[in-house]
């Protein structure tokens, strides 16, 4: 069944698109990430105009996160006392991460930098995430489950910062400004790049904010709600590209494959989840480079000035 | 026997058409009228294009022009280059007032209807519209805009052909794309004698989207704010809803 998408202006399968979402579905419940990095790109190599498919995937992330938040907050494992501190910092950062984006898509070099920008930081995690799948693989070989991980040692000036706070849920002490930081930068990355952030939040809360690790998942589904809904609102505003549609189907996807995604990860030992999203993340990589080198069918493209 | 001819088909084919001939252009005309079949077009979610006919009488001998020009926008065109190996943007050229739907059909090329000069000055022809649109630009980037919005079908040059009945009738049949899009169109009707206009006759078309997903484009772009805050509240339900559906007890 074809249904035509109003905004990204393009006709697609419906049941293609509902798949598209499950798999991203399927993949945020196996690795317990958001789905956004994943589907951004597949948005973008089906054919949807960059622009519409990071503010479409960033609408899909407040059902996804909604969903998640709702499961973490009835056990109590959220800290929304940090959690508005990195909500309010990722504000500032929405608007800064819009106005990029919207002065890139007047410029012209949008895509590209979308392009880039994903590169840098799927390729990144990628490494990363394959270093960890071989520690805990060599840890395995030892008889260890777990992995000792040691605290970011933080310069003297970050320690120093003024309005030191206490947070009583995390039992930690941090300047507001650290979380506010942290949060302004996961907004810029989510106006930007349409995913959640929690892939960087996640760690940055563990290393730079030690807070409790049973925590962390449910305070950044928390800020990603707001987060994202701002991004949303934003990009709706300054440039058009919100897809309702889109995201409509999309989240129905990924609501039932999160479910499924999460049922596998509990049969699947973590080096083999680790390795395995380390391998995906560098195959979105190198499709995305591959889609830059490659000659263009159409070397000239037309926009319309102020639509 | 022949003008009788001509003032019969003038009442009855309108009619037939379902059109009516608007009594200031019958007087404008002089010594050419014409009307189209259809004023209103819809696109809907299936559209496919459609069958535009394009009809009218002379009383003169001459060259028949018929130019359909969609709505107008300014544009940029911007020409990708490989930098370091990447292909990027690297420059770009602006059209200003540019028709987004330009289709020609004439009775014979237009270059032998009429010198240069006389179509640049009545904007008639790809050419004479690339230039109005940006008198500076290089032959290059009118190349590839001419080709961009050929290739889309949103330019035609020529389309369509003009067919006569006997000396004074005649008949355009054009076939507007799936690709045309929505707005104020004109259909422009000219008659040349010997290079020089000798009648000219503008129809208003209007082509509008229906449809659910028409709605919903218009929503984003008149009211974006609330668009935002629907989208917003619609994921929030999502959300909620799955969380109620796969919670485990």
């Amino acid at each position: 069944m074809h249904i035509y998408l109003p905004i990204a202006e393009l006709s697609a399968n419906a049941f293609g698109l509902l798949l598209l979402g499950g798999v991203a579905g399927i993949f945020s419940g196996l690795f317990g990430i958001g789905g956004g990095f994943i589907l951004t790109p597949m948005l973008i190599f089906m054919g949807v105009p960059p622009a519409v498919a990071v503010a479409t995937s960033a609408n899909m992330i407040i059902a996804s996160s909604f969903s998640g938040f709702l499961a973490h907050m009835k056990h109590k494992r959220v800290d929304t006392h940090i959690g508005n501190w990195l909500v309010a910092g990722g504000m500032v950062g929405v608007i800064l991460g819009v106005a990029i984006f919207a002065s890139m898509k007047r410029a012209g070099q949008l895509d590209l930098t979308i392009s880039l920008l994903y590169i840098f930081l799927l390729g990144t995690v990628g490494m990363l995430t394959a270093r960890e799948a071989w520690k805990l693989y060599e840890a395995r070989q030892r008889g260890d489950n777990h992995l000792q991980y040691g605290f970011l040692k933080l310069p003297d000036w970050i320690e120093r910062l003024p309005w030191q706070h206490r947070f009583e849920r995390s039992q930690v002490t941090h300047s507001v400004l650290v979380p506010m930081g942290l949060g302004a930068m996961s907004g810029v990355i989510v106006a930007l790049l349409g995913v959640g952030g929690g892939f960087i939040m996640i760690p940055a809360m563990i290393y730079i904010l030690r807070m409790p690790v049973t925590v962390t998942v449910g305070t950044s589904l928390y800020q990603i709600i707001f987060i994202t809904a701002v991004a949303t609102l934003l990009h709706a505003v300054t440039t058009h590209s919100v897809d309702i549609v889109l995201a409509a189907l999309l989240l129905v996807g990924s609501a039932i494959g999160a479910q499924w995604g999460v049922r596998w990860s509990h049969r699947i030992p973590t080096h083999i989840l680790r390795i395995g999203m380390a391998a995906l993340l560098i195959l979105v990589v190198l499709r995305l480079a591959y889609g830059l080198f490659i000659t263009p069918e159409e070397l000239y493209t037309l926009t319309v000035i102020g639509s | 026997m022949k003008r009788a001819l001509v003032v019969w088909m003038l009442l009855v084919l309108p009619a037939q058409a379902e059109v009516a001939v608007q009594p200031e252009a019958l007087t404008l005309a002089g010594p050419m009228v014409a009307d189209i079949s259809q004023s209103n077009i819809q696109i809907h979610s299936s559209f496919n294009g459609t069958e535009l006919l394009v009809f009218g009488a002379r009383n003169a001998r001459g060259d028949l022009v018929v130019a359909v020009r969609g709505p107008s926008a300014d544009v940029r065109l911007r020409q990708k280059e490989r930098i370091a190996g990447m292909w990027m943007h690297v420059d770009q050229t602006r059209y200003d007032h540019l028709p987004m739907f330009y289709a020609v059909a004439s009775t014979r090329p237009l270059k032998k209807i009429a010198p240069a000069y006389t179509l640049n000055q009545l904007g008639l022809g790809e050419h004479a519209v690339v230039s109005r649109g940006n008198p500076t630009a290089t032959p290059e980037f009118n190349k590839a805009l001419r080709e961009t919005l050929e290739s889309k079908l949103r330019w035609q040059e020529p389309f369509g052909r003009i067919s006569y009945f006997g000396e004074s009738l005649f008949k355009a049949r054009l076939h507007l794309p799936s690709t045309m899009p929505r707005g104020n169109y004109s259909v422009e009707v000219y008659l040349f004698d010997e290079g020089k206009p000798i009648a000219f006759q503008t129809i208003p078309l209007k082509a509008f989207k229906t449809g659910m997903d028409a709605t919903i484009y218009d929503e984003a772009q008149r009211h974006p704010w609330l668009y935002g805050i629907a989208a917003i509240l619609m994921a929030l339900a999502g959300g909620w809803l799955a969380h109620r559906l796969f919670k485990k007890d």
